[in-house]
């Protein structure tokens, strides 16, 4: 009879063993296969629990999908600017060379000797893509009337000489253009772009948070400074709740590439336990993307945060810089557990 | 396969992968919003992190292990786990005479949210993603014993969940390494009927 560690060995052996395998096969649990065949009772109870993994296994993946995930999942990705707009459910991206005959009052669109190739990304319904080719010409005449792209095709009769006109006259009108344009610069300037929304910058600060490796959290010096003190400095509207016995526990550290801005992170532990980072990087910042200039002064409501995953992110600006709050916590508890009452409205 | 900004390759990843991912989501964390947020979470860090990707083939297992990352991750307390409260012996265990009885869906997740984060884990790896030990022990970085203990402590757990009726035997009550006592009560947990 085999001794105590022998069987405890055996045992764990048999449990690692999956269902419909050929895991007896494998060097490391040769001594499972020999013990099997020398005890039939051992034999019994590893076919039972192969029984039960084979059960287990089966169900384990029997999970209904709610409806209309993946359109939610490319909308999320989307507002990150992932993935182009006009995605239908159920449809398989292809892209699609155009090619269509164009009458000789077009050929503007397509001057030059060269077919003027470009491909256009289109929704098409097989999710493998077997049918894709079959829905090409049908999506190309859709394509050239939305896109105003075409190819010309190299038998389209061009004449040498109306080409030259028009070359000339298409350089004529693009010197003046640029002249103009030059002079306007002058006296005009356009109407600024407005910027990242809150959302879309609470949404960044989360997808940051969630990329950072997770040994990154409390990487950083002890910090012991006085809020709104020196650049990128720690909120006043933050408060990390403390207690004599467990006392609270902030550290700094750098981030760089926050909405393209370098800052600072403060990992935030609470007496309870309840963690989250504050995020502090420059409003503005020479080459950074630009922030809407309507941000909260103070931090947003719950019901104004961006929430997934257990996490919640919060986004206001304060003294001239940007501040981004992270907590690993999605309830409205996690989420106010960090503010000072009289700062929440 | 997705590469960082490629917008095309993002959308067939989410197409080809986002059933399997959310399934594996509400097997660890037992509800269908957490599911859908961890789906969401898992491709937003798969956008941002798809450089990383060197195989195109190893998509899924890829997008599995930012999963659980991200489960863990959002169990920032971790549940007790009663470690060494299983007497896990071959001793004490009896001849089986009937086959397993039949289980559900439901009753498979009722036992799961019973089970630690740990244990759904490497549960999710073995009857979800069929890794094999060895795999199991590459991909979390242990030893491949640890593996087979801690895979034979989370089937014998969720076993005692799915079948109570089989309980055949009590463990005394264990400490943990501080020497106190477990804060989860003890079950007397079936091993082998």
């Amino acid at each position: 009879m085999a001794g105590e560690p022998e069987k405890q060995r055996i045992y764990e052996a048999i449990e690692a063993c999956r269902p419909g395998s050929q895991d007896l096969s494998d060097p490391g649990l040769a001594f499972l296969d020999r013990a099997l065949a020398e005890q039939p009772g051992l034999a019994a109870r590893y076919e039972w629990v192969q029984a039960v993994d084979r059960q287990v296994a089966l169900i384990f993946t029997e999970v209904p999908v709610p409806e209309g995930l993946e359109t939610r999942i490319l909308e999320t990705l989307q507002t990150t600017h992932w993935v182009p707009t006009g995605y239908e459910e159920g449809l398989c991206p292809v892209k699609v060379a155009c090619q269509q005959e164009v009458p000789s009052s077009d050929l503007t669109k397509g001057f030059g000797r060269e077919p003027n190739r470009k491909e256009q990304l289109f929704w098409v319904g097989s999710e493998d893509g077997k049918n894709a080719e079959s829905e090409k010409n049908g999506k190309c005449a859709q394509a050239a009337d939305s896109i105003q792209t075409v190819e010309i095709s190299p038998t389209q009769p061009l004449f040498a000489s109306a080409k030259k006109k028009l070359f000339w006259w298409i350089l004529v009108a693009g010197l003046a253009g640029a002249i103009a344009v030059g002079f306007l610069g002058l006296f005009w300037s356009p109407e600024p772009q407005p910027g990242l929304s809150l959302v879309e910058i609470q949404t960044e600060a989360l997808r940051f948070a969630m990329s950072e490796p997770e040994e990154a959290f409390g990487s950083g010096q002890p910090w012991i400074g006085q809020p709104s003190q020196g650049p990128l400095a720690f909120s006043r509207a933050i408060w990390v709740p403390s207690h004599r016995t467990q006392p609270a526990e902030i550290r700094v550290r750098k981030v760089s590439g926050l909405l393209g801005r370098d800052g600072l992170a403060y990992d935030l532990r609470s007496a309870e336990g309840i963690c989250a980072t504050l995020y502090v990087v420059p409003l503005h910042q020479a080459g950074a993307v630009s922030v809407a200039e309507q941000l909260p002064g103070e931090p947003p409501r719950y019901d104004e945060t961006v929430r997934t995953g257990g996490y919640c992110a919060a986004a206001w600006q304060e003294n001239g810089c940007l501040y981004m709050l992270v907590v690993h916590g999605d309830s409205a508890r996690a989420y106010y557990h960090f503010f000072r009452p009289q700062v929440v409205t | 396969m997705a590469t960082e900004g490629n917008p095309l390759d993002i959308a067939r990843l989410v197409a080809e992968h986002h059933e399997a991912v959310y399934r594996y989501a509400y097997r660890l964390s037992g509800s269908q919003p957490d599911a859908e947020d961890l789906t969401q979470q898992v491709f937003l860090i798969a956008c941002g992190k798809g450089g990383q990707l060197r195989q195109a083939d190893s998509v899924r297992s890829w997008l599995f292990t930012i999963l659980r990352n991200c489960f863990l991750k959002s169990r920032a307390k971790p549940t007790p786990t009663p470690v060494g409260a299983l007497e896990l012996s071959l001793e004490n265990l009896p001849e089986p005479e009937h086959p397993p009885p039949a289980i559900d869906s439901e009753q498979l997740q009722q036992a799961l949210d019973r089970l630690s984060a740990q244990d759904r884990v490497i549960l999710g790896m073995f009857y979800f993603e069929n890794l094999s030990y060895r795999e199991i022990a590459e991909q979390l970085k242990i030893p491949m014993g640890t593996v087979m203990s801690r895979l034979a402590r989370a089937k014998a757990r969720l076993r005692g969940q799915l079948f109570p009726q089989l309980v055949q035997q009590s463990t005394p009550p264990k400490t943990d390494q501080t020497g106190r006592q477990s804060p989860v009560p003890e079950k007397k947990l079936p091993v082998w009927p």
